[in-house]
This record gives C-alpha cells, structure tokens and sequence, in this order.
C-alpha cells in the first residue's frame, strides 16, 4: 500500500528518471515548465473531495490501487483490435497513441491537405519550439491568469502531473482559413495486461483565423491491471475559427480516467465540444472553456452512460470574459444498476461580458433505483446586460410512453431503448458532424445491447 | 369474440369495476357511455393491460382465452388496440420510427413478413390519405405539439396501421370541434368490418351520431345498468346520467 508520502517519493523519483529522455528535454523553458509542474504536484498531492471542484471523485480512496507508470507495450496492440474497439472507421487523418506513445504502426493518417499539420509534440517542439513555447511554456501563467480569476483554485494538480510526465502526444496546426473535409481522428488506446499503466496523453490543436476543423479523441482499451489516464487537451480557436471537438471516452471498467480540456477562444470563433462516456470504472471529464474575444460561441455538450459501479463525474468551467459571448451547455446521464454520475458547471459572466447569453441544462435519467445522480448547474453573473437560464433533471423513465409503446405491440426492451435512445439522441442530434452523430448514435446500441 | 364476466377492478385500493358483464360479438361496435368516475376509462386501461390496476375478481375472454394474466404488447400482437384518451407525447421519437417499430413488432409476432421503409411509407400514405393528414405528420415527434384534433386522428391512424381485431376508443371524441370530429368518425367507420370489433366509450352522444353503434350500454357505479340499441344514447343525451346516480349499489 502507497501513503501520500510514498506517493510522492515515487513520483520525484520517476519524473527524475523519465526527464532527460522526455521530448524538448534540453529546451530551457521546456524543462523549467515541467519542473514547476512536477513540484506544484508534489505540493498539492492528489485533489480531495474537501475541493468543490472534486466533490464527487475521491481519489484517495483509489490510490492504494494506483498504478505505476508502465512500459508502453505497443506491440500488444493489433490492427484489427483498433478497428474492433472503434466500431466502425470514420473516414478520418487518424493517428494512434498507446499507452500515450504515438504508434506509426497502426495509424492511418493519410493525405494532408495544405495548411493542415498533424504530428507529433516531440516533432514539432524540434521544428517550432516557438510556437510550442507559446502553449507550453507558461502553464502556470496561462492557467493562473487566464483561467482562474483571484477567488479561483489553480487548475488541479493532475493537469500538472500531466505537463510534468507527458511524452507527448498530437499536436494539429489548422493554418489561417483552411478548413480539411476530413475530421482528425486521435484513437488513444491503453494496454494494461501484466502490470499497470499511467499514461499521460497531451494534445494540442491550434486552428488558425478563419479556419474550419473537426476533431475526434477516443480512448478505448483496457486489460486485466487497473490503470489510469490522466488526459490533458489544450484547444486553441483563434479569431473567426470554429473547432468541432468530439470525444469517446470508453475505456474498460479496470480504468481511471481524467481528463481536463483548456479552450481558449478568440473573437467570433466558435467552439463546438461533445464528450460521450461509458467506459472506465472511474472518471471525470473536465472542461475549462475562456471566451477571451468579442462574439465567442460555446458548445459544451456531454452524454454519460453509466453501469455496475461505474462513476462518471461531469465538470465544466465557461468564463465569458468578453462581450456578446454565446454558451449552450447539454449534458445529459443514463445511470443504471449502480452506477453514480455527476454533473457540475458553472458559466461566469464577467463584468465587461455585457450581453452574453448563456444556457445550462443537465438531465439525468435513473434506470434502477441504487444509481445515483448528482446535479449542480451553476451561473455567476457580474453584470446585469445578459440572458441566462439553467435547469436541472433526475427522474426515471416515463412510465406513460413506456405504456403508450407496449400498447403498440412495442415489447419493453424495444420500447426502454426507443425512449433512452431519444433521450440521449437530443443531445447527439446537437453535434454539427453528422458521420459523428451516426458514431455516438452506434455506441448507443451497442451499450444498450450490453444490458444484462 | 369478446366476453367481460364479473369484472371487478381496484386502484389504490378503491373499488372501480363491481361485476362488468358484456359481450361483444364480432364486426359488432358497442358503445359505453356513463358519467364522469363511472370506470369508463379503467375499463380502457383494463382491457388494454396497463399496470397499476387490481383484478379482483371476473375474467376476461378474447378469442375463448383469458387476456389477463398478458402483457400490454402480447395484447396488441393479439389485435387488441386502444385509442387513448389522451395520446401520450413522446419527445425525441418520430411519429415513423414510432409507427414502423410498432407495425413491424405486431406483424412479426402474427407472423407476418416485416415492412421495409419503402412498403411502410406506401402503405402509410394511405391511411393517411383516408384521415386528410399530411406526410409531415410523420417526421414530427411522437403528439408532440400536436392540436387534440391532431392527436385523435393520429390514434386512429395508429389504429388503421396495427390492424386490431378489438378496439376500444376511449372517449375519442373529446377535445375535437364538429369538422375534426367528422374526420375521425369517417376514419374509424372506414375501419369497421366484420371481423373487427370495437367498443366506443364516450360521456357524450355525439360522437354516436356519426359511428352508429349496435348496442349501447350504460357504465355506472363500476357495473353496466342498462343496455339497449343505439337510440339508449339519444335518450341519455335527453335525461342525462341522474337516474343512475344511485344504482349499482
């Protein structure tokens, strides 16, 4: 068994081992950062639930099952298990990172258009480390400043365990007003069969004035040792952009996942992000959204579809920071047997934010009566210029239309996955991609079909 | 074709149905009209299968079978079919895919080859062609934002889809102005034949004037008081329920 303090011994120790072989290790600002980083981590320790931010996931109760951080075993690791966890390839510039190393073997990337660069952090910290010292650089500086006002928290401490540990993950360059027709598909899988893995995967898309782009993260795998994905996507939507960010978190039920998702938007650009999850035993989709110029657009949809003793934590952070900034968020859960989701998000309009508008809606459907739902929408609004309205749901299925369907001639396993699949298709329907609605809409059936 | 015997039916305890008795032959139309809490609509609900109700006593036979102790679907693929009186909204689900499933689930279980989307949408413009509704009906949501009038015609066009043997329209007449009201009575007249049955349970005569009914029985206190041929409607539309407000007990 691991206490905090050896926790802590084992991380020094690891991050003293791994540093010089890490990507950029002899960039100066590179090595200074993940420094800072490994250092807050060791203040911090793990977050508790003594955090608001991290009501809902205790960490510490998992940790003496933590993992140590394993050899990436990418030979495991066959074509056709890839296709197999991905139901169906979407036509798509697909690379393929295991256990967070980047696997030229089983990825697919394609051809390029001109304008689009899809590669590698360790790649392009060789090529334009400028440009990478403008995202990585100061981490703390951009977090601290940009993201959190003085009342906030600093992002949590496993953002920083993953700038300190990452060997780096994609990096995709979308140039000024190009728009690929291809979406970019990051496929990250885990392989944890004889001992267990923490991988640490960092991915960064910058997509340029104007530009147009589509971006879809799985994480699927597992294996017989727990394991842990600590994830950490930092999106750039520069002025008059729009991203589409999609994401299937499904990982086995051995997995730990965090992930925390930083977007920054500029003037006009829009921002488009939808997280499906109904993988891993554990886990908590972060997502931390500025909208930092004049006339930003934010999505931020989620569906979370939970079983066994599954626990799927939501939290969502939106800072309008500028004025005439527009938020959506839909987030909705299926929890069954005893599975426990969680939903938290706040929209804060600041002071200069004047006509923002903002809606929030978590909906959260109970199919047993041990599965549990935590719901706790939140807006903070610092000027009085704005529209804003947020609600929240937990309830069961409607006993009327489950009737209504079974008097059709309807049997009630068809009928329960007619109305789940409209319940959870409201939020799917949203997504601007229709190849990635028909995706999410698969993984649907197919966790249905998994019912026992 | 149909036999209600003794029928005693609870909710919650409280003694609704005390002893229905009727018989329903086939191709034949019964209406069953009675004041407001008389058991009209738990008798609805009981022959449709719904939860929620305690069979106390009584049976009821379908096809010389007792229908009880089966559920809602196995009811339908056995051709019974209730047109409700509020038609439920079911948001997020088209009105195709609802109909479809349904007509699909019900043939397969009668043994019937499934429709394809192509066979379905050409056998549904028909029907909707018959109730003066528009192809739009379908890709809408499942009575959402329906008018009422709306929602009578689309139980009926439910109705003309399944291909019921039995059906009970439970008060299809309210909610509707005289011109939806025609609409939906020229729709399920079309529907009568002899092999299909139905029982119509209304408040009001009016619905009678239009589907003209062999028999019409009086529902009060839980127990039918009287039955007669279709002129007992014009008579209750004249008296009203009172003389039967004390009977049945």
């Amino acid at each position: 068994m691991l206490t905090a303090k050896s926790h802590n011994d084992f991380y020094f120790e690891h991050f003293g081992n791994i540093k010089s072989d890490l990507p950029g290790a002899k960039l100066q600002w590179l090595s200074r950062a993940r420094t800072e980083a490994i250092e807050r981590f060791l203040d911090c320790g793990y977050p508790t639930m003594n955090v608001e931010e991290w009501k809902h996931t205790n960490l510490l109760k998992q940790s003496d099952s933590f993992p140590v951080m394993g050899e990436p075993s990418v030979n495991e690791v066959a074509e056709r298990d890839i296709e197999a966890l991905l139901l169906d390839s979407i036509p798509s510039h697909r690379m393929v990172f295991v256990n967070g190393f980047f696997c030229q073997r089983l990825s697919d990337v394609g051809a390029l258009p001109a304008g689009l660069r899809l590669t590698t952090a360790g790649e392009m910290l060789v090529e334009q480390p400028e440009l990478m010292e403008e995202h990585w650089g100061q981490p703390w500086g951009f977090l601290e400043h940009r993201l959190s006002g003085e009342e906030d928290p600093k992002p949590h401490s496993m953002v920083a365990l993953n700038m300190a540990l990452s060997p780096g993950g994609p990096v995709i360059h979308v140039d000024r007003d190009v728009s690929p027709e291809l979406p970019i598909h990051l496929v990250n899988v885990v392989v944890s069969e004889a001992s267990g893995v923490m991988s640490q995967p960092r991915t960064l898309l910058i997509a340029g004035e104007g530009s147009g782009v589509t971006l879809l993260e799985t994480y699927i795998g597992g294996g017989v040792q727990p394991h842990m994905v600590n994830a950490l996507t930092q999106v750039r939507v520069m002025k008059g952009a729009t991203v589409r960010h999609y994401k299937h978190q499904g990982e086995g039920s051995n997995s730990f996942h965090l992930a925390t998702n930083l977007v920054r938007l500029d003037s006009g650009s829009t921002y488009s992000g939808c997280v499906f999850s109904n993988g891993g035993g554990i886990s908590r989709n972060e997502a931390r959204v500025r909208l930092e110029g004049q006339r930003g657009d934010c999505t931020l949809d989620g569906i979370y579809l939970g079983r066994g003793q599954q626990h799927m934590d939501n939290w969502t952070r939106v800072d309008h920071v500028a004025p005439y900034g527009e938020t959506r968020e839909m987030y909705k859960g299926v929890l069954d047997e005893k599975a426990e989701g969680a939903f938290q998000g706040k929209v804060r309009i600041w002071p200069e934010a004047i006509a923002s508008r903002a809606q929030q809606l978590n909906k959260n459907l109970l199919l047993s009566e041990d599965a549990r739902a935590f719901s706790k929408p939140e807006l903070e609004i610092l000027n009085d210029d704005v529209q804003c309205a947020h609600g929240s749901t937990i309830g069961d299925l409607d006993q009327e239309c489950l009737f209504y369907l079974r008097s059709r001639g309807v049997d009630e396993f068809v009928a329960r996955k007619l109305l789940i699949e409209a319940f959870v298709g409201e939020v799917i329907d949203r997504a601007p991609d229709v190849p990635i609605r028909a995706h999410f809409r698969k993984l649907f059936y197919q966790w249905f079909s998994q019912a026992s | 074709m149909l036999e209600i015997m003794d029928l005693h039916a609870a909710v919650d305890g409280k003694q609704v149905l005390r002893g229905v008795n009727l018989k329903i032959g086939p191709g034949e139309l019964h209406a069953v009209m009675g004041p407001n809490g008389s058991g009209k609509s738990t008798l609805a609900y009981v022959l449709s299968g719904r939860d929620g109700y305690d069979i106390e006593r009584g049976d009821i036979i379908y096809d010389g079978k007792s229908l009880l102790e089966l559920a809602p679907e196995k009811r339908a693929e056995e051709g019974i079919f209730l047109a409700f009186q509020y038609p439920v909204e079911i948001p997020g689900v088209s009105n195709a895919t609802f109909l479809r499933t349904a007509v699909n689930c019900v043939r397969a279980a009668r043994g019937q080859e499934e429709f394809s989307a192509t066979q379905f949408l050409k056998e549904v413009r028909m029907k909707l062609k018959a109730l003066e509704m528009t192809e739009e009906v379908l890709s809408r949501q499942v009575n959402v934002g329906f008018s009422g009038g709306e929602k009578k015609r689309n139980e009926v066009l439910q109705m003309a889809m399944l291909e019921p043997r039995f059906a009970v329209l439970d008060e299809t007449d309210s909610g509707l102005d005289i011109d939806a009201l025609k609409i939906v009575a020229d729709g399920v007249n079309k529907l009568r034949r002899s092999d299909r049955s139905m029982l119509i349970i209304t408040h009001y005569q009016r619905l009678l004037d239009y589907i003209v009914p062999d028999k019409v029985h009086v529902l009060a206190k839980g127990r039918i008081v009287r039955s007669g041929g279709k002129e007992l409607a014009v008579e209750l539309e004249e008296k009203g329920y009172s003389e039967f407000s004390g009977a049945a007990l």
